[in-house]
């Protein structure tokens, strides 16, 4: 049941964007723009909410939280609707993915994700062709996992938009504030930190490969 | 979706020579192997698509939240703590009622002074023709010439404690009382069900928020919200008692104390309104508390009737922190002003 005392106190506070707005501009708004909006709404959850899936999950958020997470971007970019431009709507979903998950892992004090379970739970991912692509896979993603935990937050968000996402770095910056030179240098960062864990790896595998 | 390789997209001399992380690290670029490590990943991310089911709650969470109709209310404004009553306040009260009673003894003699010292054409025509107010040629004269009527007003902080009686049949959220509730509200889409913790700490009602949590407290509890399982896990059983009156036009203040333990509130907003949830609000005030205890005092004037007005917060703990905070509230008062 929908209670009306959300918007009751909510508006006392907790929707910083409806104060200072007048109870007649908001009834003006024409019934019309209801239909428009939840138009562009199905539409940005149809294009957007697997980026938004992935990018929740390679940053740090468990499988059993994913949903919330997803949700409550959904929430902020239907909040902030009007004020997102239809071309800028990916940045700043991703942008904004970014921003939940760093404060849901640090609300919740959550661990990185364990890299075989995040990566198991690919629901639809595309399918090998054998046992050992299959295998070869998931060695792949196990790397690009562990790189991704060993990366600081900042690299990590920056590498999973720029590299993963392929965000540019101006959309980047735009989202979250920085400049382009400081996206440049934590991508730069985290790709030396991706460079030496694959490095690491394959050293193990050539001492392997001889021993064996 | 861009298919720019991303050897291309960060090439080191697109990088400016300066900048808060300009990178100490080398090595931005690539080994051809692990370039096509992250192509081959990235291209099956790509092609990864969420469960089904999360797509679907997602959609439904977002229409929802769409369609979630913008009711207004009056944008609370920010209280201001009133301090409590100390000795340097009494050493301003005394000083300030002998200086008062000076003026007072004194008026005669200043008037006269006065009378003698202004020549006629600095004199305003009231002066002049002896048109006083009520308060007198001294009064008038005085407003003309000291600097002690023109004063400020004093402050909230500095305003004298209430007197009059409080209009509550009893003190709301005692631990006695039996008439109120505080529930865990961290989905507002919905109406409150789940009772929150709640403690006291020297006669004031504490309670715990963990992080996002959001909690509604409301003395009367209405009881067509008193479900059984409530009633059965409540920490009071529910019992009425009478709501307050009250009238339009009338000045009330409602005073309590605040504070918090631990870390501070994302945000606490109390106010009076209609004791039937929702709780609509006569008035409400952000209430920014501290750690210690503070008296706060919310002034308005009721802009309509209302026969059953109670007295209603809400809290939360939505700003990341991941202890928990505890909010204390204690001596609510209504009272007329």
């Amino acid at each position: 049941m929908r209670s009306n005392a959300v918007s009751d106190w909510s508006a006392s506070g907790l929707e910083p964007e409806l104060a200072g707005r007048s109870a007649d501009a908001l009834d003006a708004a024409p019934a019309a723009q209801g239909g428009a909006r939840s138009a562009r709404v199905e539409q940005i959850v149809a294009r957007h909410v697997d980026a938004i899936w992935r990018t929740a999950r390679e940053l740090g958020i468990l499988p059993r939280d994913l949903d919330d997470v997803v949700q409550e971007v959904l929430v902020v970019c239907v909040r902030r609707l009007s004020d997102i431009e239809p071309e800028r709507e990916r940045a700043f979903l991703l942008a904004t993915t970014s921003r939940v998950a760093a404060n849901w892992r640090r609300t919740r004090r959550r661990r990185p994700a364990d890299p075989v379970d995040s990566f198991d739970e690919i629901p639809e991912g595309p399918r090998a062709r054998g046992p050992a692509e299959a295998l070869e896979r998931k060695r792949e993603l196990e790397l690009v996992q562990a790189a991704l935990d060993e990366m600081n937050e900042q690299q990590r968000e920056v590498f999973t938009l720029f590299e993963l996402e392929e965000l540019t770095a101006r959309e980047i910056a735009e989202q979250l504030g920085l400049s382009e030179s400081v996206v440049f240098a934590r991508a730069q960062r985290a790709r030396a930190v991706f460079q030496r864990c694959l490095s690491r790896a394959e050293a193990r595998t050539d001492v392997n490969g001889r021993r064996g | 979706m861009s298919s720019t390789p991303h050897r291309d997209r960060l090439a080191p001399s697109s990088l400016p020579a300066s900048g808060e992380e300009q990178g100490s690290e080398q090595g931005a670029e690539l080994s051809g192997s692990a370039a096509a490590l992250l192509a081959r990943v990235r291209q099956r991310r790509q092609e990864e698509k969420a469960p089904d089911g999360l797509r679907q709650r997602a959609l439904a969470r977002a229409l929802a939240e769409a369609h979630r109709p913008a009711v207004l209310a009056m944008p609370a404004p920010a209280l201001v703590p009133v301090a409590r009553p100390t000795a340097r306040a009494l050493v301003r009260g005394v000083a300030a009622l002998a200086l008062g009673l000076g003026v007072v003894l004194g008026a005669p003699v200043a008037m006269h002074e006065i009378e003698q010292r202004v020549s006629p054409e600095a004199v305003s025509p009231e002066v002049a023709t002896g048109n006083w107010q009520a308060s007198g040629p001294a009064g008038e004269l005085l407003s003309k010439h000291s600097p002690l009527f023109r004063l400020p007003l004093l402050p909230l902080s500095e305003a004298p404690r209430e007197l009059a009686p409080s209009l509550f049949a009893e003190q709301p959220f005692a631990q006695e009382s039996g008439s109120w509730q505080v529930r865990l509200w961290n989905d507002p889409t919905v109406e409150p069900e789940t009772p929150a913790k709640v403690q006291f700490e020297n006669g004031a009602l504490c309670v715990p928020l963990a992080a996002g949590d959001r909690v509604l407290g409301g003395w009367p509890w209405p009881h067509n919200l008193a479900s059984a399982q409530l009633q059965a896990t409540a920490p009071v059983a529910a019992a009425p008692v009478a709501a307050v009156r009250l009238q339009q036009g009338r000045a009330y203040r409602l005073s309590f104390q605040a504070w918090a333990r631990g870390p501070l509130p994302s945000q606490v907003l109390l106010g009076v309104g209609h004791k039937q949830f929702p709780f609509v609000a006569a008035a409400a005030a952000r209430v920014q508390v501290s750690r210690s205890p503070e008296a706060f005092a919310l002034d308005f004037v009721a802009a309509r009737d209302d026969d059953a007005a109670g007295v209603a917060f809400l809290a939360t703990n939505i700003a990341g922190h991941a202890d928990p905070t505890r909010l204390c509230l204690r001596e609510l008062r209504l009272s007329e002003r």
